[in-house]
């Protein structure tokens, strides 16, 4: 049985509960014989996603006429936010970096991996997700893990690397 | 089903209905693939020194069996007992035998979170640039 390791994006949309398709995804885990052990999460998700609520943060309290998300909504999804991350910690799912994973991370930090954001346009893959990748590839135990991530074209040029679309699996 | 597992299948499949048996048909569901290679006797009095660098080179388990094949114990040069297999199954996958009783369904992750703001969805997760990461925390430096 594979054991997956959840992108940040995906965590991130999980986290809202508004039936995107990582949600879904999750949802549909129990029907293909998933367990709550088989998914997992790297140490840098829950920095990464803080981050971005932080930085919405100090925008609604900056800018509170016409920010997008208003501090009380950002607030819940902090809270919600720590709360998931806390269920992945209490039970040993938040895959820490060791050597391996080190090792590997460099290998990806001295490749140029290139993903589009929403509007299309094209991005150098940063630091953090290169960490969530090489977590991916090196997994738990010598066993790799499947990356959930939307799809990329820039996937393909990692060597390995084992990749779900919480897209294709809802849309079967 | 891999190798490993087909092979403690035929000897569970014999075990007396009980605890013992139920414990291994849960640890054999939970177990990962591992692969296991059956090895003649004769082959193993040759070359057991390449059969043990293939066994750490590649990570397969060996079994060595009289007759070539493993289906019957007493075929077996190598016997473990159910502790040990079970253990071993249990130390490659974090010790699955006993983490079984506690596995929950997947989709039990979503139960403590609740729906948020519909304006949320479109919020996405922006690359951090270098700029920002260099005391991007002013509380922290």
């Amino acid at each position: 049985m594979s054991r997956y390791l959840l992108s940040s994006q995906c965590v991130f949309d999980i986290i809202k509960r508004r039936n995107l398709d990582a949600e879904l995804w999750l949802e549909a885990a129990d029907a293909r014989g998933l367990y709550a052990d088989d998914i997992c999460i790297s140490a840098v998700t829950p920095m990464t996603i803080q981050w971005q609520l932080e930085q919405a943060l100090a925008y609604a309290r900056a800018h509170p006429e016409t920010t997008e998300y208003p501090v009380p909504v950002i607030k819940e999804f902090i809270d919600q936010a720590n709360r998931f991350f806390e269920e992945f910690a209490r039970h040993d799912r938040i895959i820490p970096m060791d050597h391996k994973i080190a090792s590997k991370w460099g290998d990806l930090l001295d490749m140029k991996i290139t993903f589009q954001d929403q509007d299309g346009r094209d991005y150098d893959v940063p630091s953090a997700t290169k960490v969530e990748i090489a977590t991916a590839l090196i997994g738990r135990g010598d066993f790799p893990l499947v990356y959930v991530d939307y799809h990329q074209d820039g996937h393909a040029s990692i060597p390995n690397l084992a990749v779900e679309n919480p897209e294709d699996i809802v849309t079967k | 089903m891999s190798e490993f597992a087909k092979t403690l299948q035929g000897f569970i499949d014999h075990m007396p209905d009980g605890r013992r048996k139920r414990e291994f048909e849960t640890a054999l569901k939970l177990c990962p693939e591992i692969e296991v290679e059956v090895v003649t006797e004769e082959r193993a009095n040759k070359s057991m020194k390449s059969v043990r660098e293939g066994a750490l080179k590649t990570g397969h388990a060996f079994v060595i069996a009289r007759a070539g094949k493993v289906d019957r114990l007493e075929q077996a040069a190598f016997v473990l007992s159910s502790d040990t297999i079970l253990a071993l199954i249990g130390s490659i996958r974090e010790n699955t035998e006993r983490t079984a009783a506690r596995r929950r369904p997947a989709s039990a992750l979503l139960a403590q979170l609740k729906p948020m703001d519909p304006s949320l969805v479109n919020m996405r997760l922006s690359p951090r640039s270098e700029e920002e990461t260099v005391g991007g925390r002013g509380r922290v430096f």
